[in-house]
């Protein structure tokens, strides 16, 4: 029996590209809300990407994409001239979120799924929920929404979502805590459960 | 009214509450993921390949010695024409370019002087042929032309033409002798003129009688 070949450079570069171009784009749309925008950040990082770190080990590969594509959004902002305003609704909008943190409990929104009404959703409700949950995660302040969609949705551990986000673990755990109470407040009012 | 008692967490608990509301979140985040439009996964499609097309020649760029194979290098089947490849000297480093990844690339480096006259060679054939053609159709020209003066000049006189003004006064130029001379050369050809009787032509019928005398061989 003959070993199957060793794929090339730049087939192991198109699996892992086509493995995260979806969410990459996805998470870039709930950021810059535009998804022509989007799409041109998702390429541009994906040309970042290849020309300065294509011969790392691909190990290495998705958190340095998801740091890129951080970047560029951070770049689409600048080049937008919103940042300033950007960071100053994330600051708003954290303030409001800490003064209502201690009235929420966080197991109102998950024990209501165990009672089996998520089951009587049919294709069209399901994809308004779906419209509702992402609006609200475009809702959130960046840096949670960030850390939120890198440490749950990309599946990377604390350090490498530190890493990617240029900030401390606590930093990480903080964004992630304030973003799941945020999230399943929004939607509990929503009627959304889980 | 309450229907659960709401008991304290301690931390650990807390972050395993919040972790399975995220990944019951992210799941259907990828049900979102994957419903994108077509024309979005079309984009990105072409995008993908664009990177990856920047990918591999950025590695040709890095790697330029692997296209371009020193001369006496070889590889695979290239082994066993090693020696003719040497004794083609600069026409063997240009086939192991094309050989090494399915064609020249923009970014190979220069091309060897006999890639350079190989490309030339159709150049060359074709502008002999389009000379050989047009020497063809001037040789056909010719033969044609010179099959209707034959044909015209081997031909009989007609009668007709001693009442005719033009041919007279052709007949009585200086040079019209000469000139039927060096167009009937031909040795076969004769040309019969009879005298005709009539007066007013006899100062012409001499004129030809004289041509006729000279043309025979």
């Amino acid at each position: 029996m003959t070993p199957l070949p060793s794929p090339s450079p730049e087939e192991e570069l198109d699996d892992f590209l086509r493995s995260v171009e979806r969410r990459a784009f996805k998470r870039t749309v709930y950021a810059v809300r535009d998804e022509d925008a989007a799409l041109d950040i998702v390429q541009d990082s994906m040309i970042r990407l290849v020309q300065s770190y294509a011969d790392r080990p691909p190990g290495e590969w998705p958190m340095l994409f998801q740091r890129i594509l951080s970047n560029a959004t951070l770049d689409w902002f600048r080049r937008q001239k919103v940042r300033n305003a950007v960071f100053t609704n994330i600051g708003d909008i954290e303030a409001s979120a800490d003064d209502g943190e201690g009235d929420f409990d966080l197991l109102e929104a998950l024990t209501a799924e165990d009672a089996g009404t998520e089951g009587a959703d049919d294709a069209a409700s399901r994809t308004e929920t779906l419209a509702q949950i992402e609006d609200e995660i475009a809702r959130l302040p960046a840096r949670q929404r960030e850390a939120f969609l890198l440490r749950y949705w990309e599946e990377l551990d604390v350090a490498e979502t530190a890493a990617a986000m240029g900030c401390s673990e606590g930093s990480v755990k903080t964004h992630c805590s304030r973003a799941v109470q945020a999230l399943a407040k929004a939607l509990q009012l929503r009627g959304i459960t889980l | 009214m309450k229907t659960r008692p709401t008991l304290p967490l301690n931390a650990a608990q807390r972050e395993a509450l919040e972790a399975r509301f995220a990944l019951r979140l992210s799941a259907r985040l990828d049900e979102g993921a994957q419903s994108v439009p077509h024309d979005i996964t079309e984009r990105l499609r072409v995008a993908r390949q664009q990177a990856v097309e920047a990918a591999r020649v950025a590695r040709l760029k890095a790697a330029p010695a692997i296209s371009v194979a020193p001369q006496g290098l070889q590889v695979g089947w290239a082994s066993a024409t090693a020696g003719a490849g040497r004794a083609l000297g600069p026409w063997h480093d240009g086939a192991a370019a094309r050989r090494s990844d399915h064609g020249r690339r923009l970014d190979d480096g220069p091309v060897s002087w006999g890639w350079r006259l190989a490309s030339a060679l159709p150049v060359l054939a074709l502008v002999a042929g389009l000379w050989g053609v047009k020497f063809y159709h001037q040789l056909e020209q010719l033969e044609a032309a010179a099959d209707v003066d034959i044909a015209l000049l081997s031909d009989d006189l007609p009668p007709d033409a001693y009442a005719d003004p033009g041919f007279a006064e052709f007949l009585s130029h200086d040079t019209a002798p000469a000139t039927a001379v060096s167009a009937l050369r031909t040795p076969d050809i004769e040309v019969a003129v009879q005298a005709p009787s009539a007066d007013p032509m006899e100062q012409g019928t001499d004129d030809a009688a004289a041509a006729a005398a000279a043309v025979s061989p």
